[in-house]
């Protein structure tokens, strides 16, 4: 089929203003919040699981590809068409379909915005506990896609944790249930399996997730370093001594004064590195870590460690974490951030690591990550105007996160693989392991319709064709 | 395999393994028989590479082969139609990293939850799985059967906690998913299709998991209750309040005398464990108030919360014909089920015992014929019961007079797509060698 004609069978499946085609509107689909970019032939916004299968049916009559997208605010290119095709937006199911306090969990279409979703609950006071930066904006079919992680995953997990039914439709247009309300079905858990597969096994049209307790105190924390090894000491400290906070963030000098001169936060301007510190639960067991979180912080020389005094403070704080890259964003015409993981016991190590990529390759590299979990966000910044420059933050992103995996890490905690890391996996996985992987693909996915490049590396006899079609990273930020 | 090939396979499986390894007499073959199917020949191979040889040889020669930890949990599922080879975990039995620092651990498949338990306990650090057998049951075989214990309420089930799985698939391909730290989406979470697949996608040959700091101290506080309702109440109580216990467990009067509990028998009990310090403690009972009838601590409280992970092997030992099944529902089910599995029990003459995790849906029910009931009761009860649960509920049999198994369909519906599962399946499994005909479809 013509790609012409398959827009105007689209059409009359999603409407006259489900289907955008024109230059000025695909464009605006080009991007997610990373660096890479690639352009469809068709945005389609679907109303209903019914039109997604026949969307579907079509684009695999048709072999054209189908990338799912959420509200675009993905970090590794997973919803960014790599050979055009069909963005399928879900902007248009964004109904939540039940709130089951009774049960703790929520029915909802993918296109509910994840910080939505915890306001609709904090009436029964439960909310949906993973928490991406990107919240506010972020989608659940695209947090489930990603399998996304946010600063209290360290004590609550990640989305994976936090879903147990899907409804998701096939490449072929197949609707399949799994799971359901329970906390686990009997069966293999292809829920669980297709959390984080990137939309490259199906899409996802219904989401049930857990919806948590509030709990009843929140204490936030901010622990004042002179030096940045002290504070990376802390964070070993406080896993080893089995204090378990529910965030534990930390950001580096550099970082945290580009992030105060943006937000006025309330981050000193003069210290080497801050820990901000979230404990949660009952009264006494908040003032019980409290009390030993700040005895291991002034044991590994704090400066200060100060509590935020209202709710207002402790937004305020939040508030400089959560908008610490778009802070960065003023500075510097282009940031990459990484995303690796390494044991966290290796965190002063990995920091002293990042510090030489840094001067090796005369790039600024802000650290800020959730150290709790021992994963890393150090941003790389350069212009993208300068080719060397470009180059030169590849090359220090994989010095990177080869060395996360040397010291037996990952390459990605939360961000997902996408078109940014794929021809990256092979750190991490042997030919086996990705065959089986490949294998598995397959099964669901025959013919490469959904998401397609994404996730693996590139067969070594294609990959001359896409590196020169696609180079990356091109997107100005 | 035929009686003529049997020597031959011996020899090439002692070829990849070892003779000492390979085991054909057939008075230790009968000892190894599930659900009285005897193995043709058992192999414990000695590190995923001889894994892949014999899964290799078995693909070949088109033989069935049962992948074996412990033995707990191997009579979950049908009868085996025949077992070429039983392929025993117990070599696979190291350690391969523990960093108390970093709070993760890593061991082969054919380590007991026993043993790891007792690792990480020495540096006051929980693996928590309190699962029956423990010092037999391995970890191969608790991930393959996804089994949980009381402590599944307060740290989740194993699938929440496993942050790496390595396996060999059956066309002999070694291979992982996930690593060793507590965060990674890298690559398809292989670890939950493992998880509860029965031993019929891939061998497990090693797993790593988070573990978690041991609390300071415990205290269990039991409320006894004259009646469902009321036990069902104070979990609600439970759940509206600020507290986190450790284990929210329901003991049904007929459950008690499995436990042995003093002073509860004939009553419904709510078990509360609480973990932390004496002021953590202290806020429980005062939020508990007056549903608090006993609490329990040191021995007394490890007594009980080892009698409530041993429930179904006290069942399945009592003479006469029992069954236990794993229920898995939405909570708000769980009063309903129970009185269901009451009923189902009445109007077959037989008693009904429910124990379990009420705070997350993952509960054992236990129909025990009192008297001389035919087993065709407890297929009926079964039958009856899972009438009653929702779509998305579970309830599989754990444990069953062999003779039953015939005659009754063992696991019931799954929410899951068939079809869906199946294309896994044949996706490592091509020619179907892996507990061949035991498990769902």
């Amino acid at each position: 089929m013509l790609l012409s004609k398959l827009a105007t069978r689209l059409r009359q499946i999603v409407g006259a203003d489900g289907g955008l085609d024109r230059p000025e509107d695909v464009s605006l689909y080009e991007y997610d919040a990373g660096l890479a970019k690639g352009r469809a032939d068709l945005v389609v916004l679907p109303r209903s699981r019914d039109e997604v299968c026949e969307i579907a049916r079509l684009a695999s009559e048709a072999r054209v590809a189908i990338v799912p997208r959420g509200a675009g605010t993905g970090l590794s290119g997973g919803s960014v068409p790599r050979q055009g095709g069909i963005v399928l937006v879900f902007s248009r199911m964004t109904k939540i379909l039940e709130i089951d306090a009774a049960n703790r969990r929520a029915v909802v279409e993918p296109g509910v915005v994840n910080l939505e979703l915890s306001q609709a609950a904090a009436k029964y006071r439960l909310y949906f506990a993973p928490d991406p930066s990107s919240q506010k904006a972020s989608t659940l079919g695209g947090n489930v896609a990603e399998n996304s992680g946010g600063p209290h995953t360290l004590a609550y997990g990640v989305t994976v944790n936090h879903v147990t039914g899907l409804e998701v439709v096939l490449a072929s247009g197949r609707v399949i249930e799994m799971g359901g309300k329970a906390a686990e079905s009997l069966g293999y858990d292809l829920t669980g399996f297709f959390v984080g597969s990137e939309g490259t096994l199906g899409i996802v049209t219904r989401i049930t997730v857990k919806l948590s307790p509030l709990p009843e105190l929140v204490a936030t924390l901010l622990a004042i370093f002179n030096t940045i090894d002290d504070a990376a000491n802390t964070v070993t400290s406080l896993t080893a001594e089995g204090i378990t906070p529910s965030a534990l963030e930390m950001l580096d000098g550099w970082t945290l004064r580009t992030v105060e001169e943006a937000t006025h936060a309330g981050y000193p301007m003069d210290s080497g590195a801050v820990l901000l510190i979230e404990l949660e639960g009952l009264r006494e067991e908040v003032a019980e870590q409290a009390e030993a979180v700040a005895a291991v912080c002034n044991r590994n020389r704090a400066r200060e460690v100060r509590r935020a005094k209202n709710d207002r403070e402790r937004q305020l704080l939040w508030m400089g974490r959560k908008n610490a890259f778009a802070s960065i964003g003023r500075l510097s015409p282009s940031y990459y951030t990484q995303d690796g993981v390494v044991p966290r016991t290796r965190i002063p190590e990995v920091l002293k690591f990042i510090e030489g990529v840094s001067q090796k390759y005369g790039l600024r590299i802000g650290n800020i990550f959730h150290a709790g979990d021992g994963n890393l966000h150090p941003a790389i910044l350069f212009d993208i105007r300068d080719p060397e420059q470009v180059a030169k933050t590849h090359a220090a992103g994989a010095d990177i996160l080869r060395r996360c995996v040397e010291m037996g890490g990952a390459i990605t905690g939360e961000h997902g693989v996408g078109m940014e890391k794929n021809e990256l996996m092979s750190m991490m996985f042997s030919e086996e392991d990705l065959e089986v992987m490949k294998r598995l693909h397959d099964a669901f996915n025959p013919d490469g319709v959904l998401n397609p490049q994404k996730l693996f590396p590139t067969p070594r006899s294609c990959r001359e064709g896409i590196v020169s079609r696609q180079p990356l990273p091109e997107a100005p930020r | 395999m035929s009686l003529t090939a049997a020597p031959r396979i011996a020899q090439e499986l002692a070829g990849a393994v070892g003779e000492a390894y390979v085991c054909d007499r057939s008075s230790e073959l009968e000892e190894l028989a599930v659900d009285g199917v005897a193995p043709g020949v058992a192999v414990s191979p000695g590190s995923a590479e001889e894994v892949a040889e014999v899964l290799l040889l078995a693909s070949r020669e088109d033989l069935v082969v049962a992948p074996a930890g412990g033995g707990t949990q191997l009579g979950i599922g049908r009868k085996p139609g025949k077992i070429d080879i039983l392929l025993r975990t117990s070599r696979l039995n190291k350690v391969e990293h523990y960093d108390p620092g970093d709070l993760t651990v890593g061991v082969g498949a054919g380590t007991t939850v026993g043993d790891l338990r007792r690792l990480v306990s020495d540096h006051r650090q929980v693996f928590p799985l309190d699962v029956a057998r423990a010092h037999e049951a391995t970890i191969g075989g608790v991930m393959a059967a996804a089994a949980h214990g009381a402590e599944k309420h307060g740290y989740g089930g194993i699938r929440d906690f496993c942050i790496g799985v390595q396996f060999v698939t059956a066309d002999g391909r070694v291979a992982k998913g996930g690593g060793r730290v507590v965060k990674n989406v890298a690559g398809f979470d292989l670890m939950k299709l493992m998880i509860g697949s029965f031993g019929t996608l891939a061998v497990i040959v090693g797993a790593s998991f988070k573990v978690f700091p041991a609390p300071a101290l415990t205290k269990t506080f039991a409320g006894d209750f004259a009646s469902l309702e009321e036990a069902m109440a104070c979990r609600d109580a439970v759940l509206a309040s600020p507290l986190s216990p450790l284990c929210l467990e329901l003991i049904s009067p007929e459950a008690q005398a499995y436990l042995s509990q003093g002073g509860a028998q004939g009553r419904w009990s709510v078990l509360v464990r609480a973990g932390g310090s004496e002021r953590v403690l202290a806020r429980y009972r005062a939020e508990l108030g007056s549903r608090v009838a006993r609490e329990l601590e040191g021995a007394e409280e490890a007594q009980t919360w080892r009698a409530v992970a041993e429930f179904q092997e006290t069942v399945a030992r009592k003479p006469g014909a029992s069954m236990v099944l794993n229920v898995s529902l939405p909570i708000r089910a769980i009063a309903e089920m129970v009185r269901a599995s009451r009923l189902a029990g009445e109007s077959n003459g037989l008693a009904a015992a429910a124990i379990g995790r009420i705070g997350v849906g993952s509960m054992l029910v236990a129909f025990i014929s009192q008297s001389d009931i035919k087993p065709e009761a407890l297929a009926k009860a079964v039958t009856f019961l899972r009438d009653q649960l929702p779509h998305d509920a579970s309830a599989y049999v754990l444990h069953c007079p062999r003779e039953l198994k015939s005659r009754l369909d063992v696991w019931g519906s799954s929410p899951t797509d068939v079809a869906a599962m199946r294309a896994v399946k044949s996706t490592l499994d091509p020619k179907d060698i892996l507990n061949r005909g035991r498990f769902l479809f």
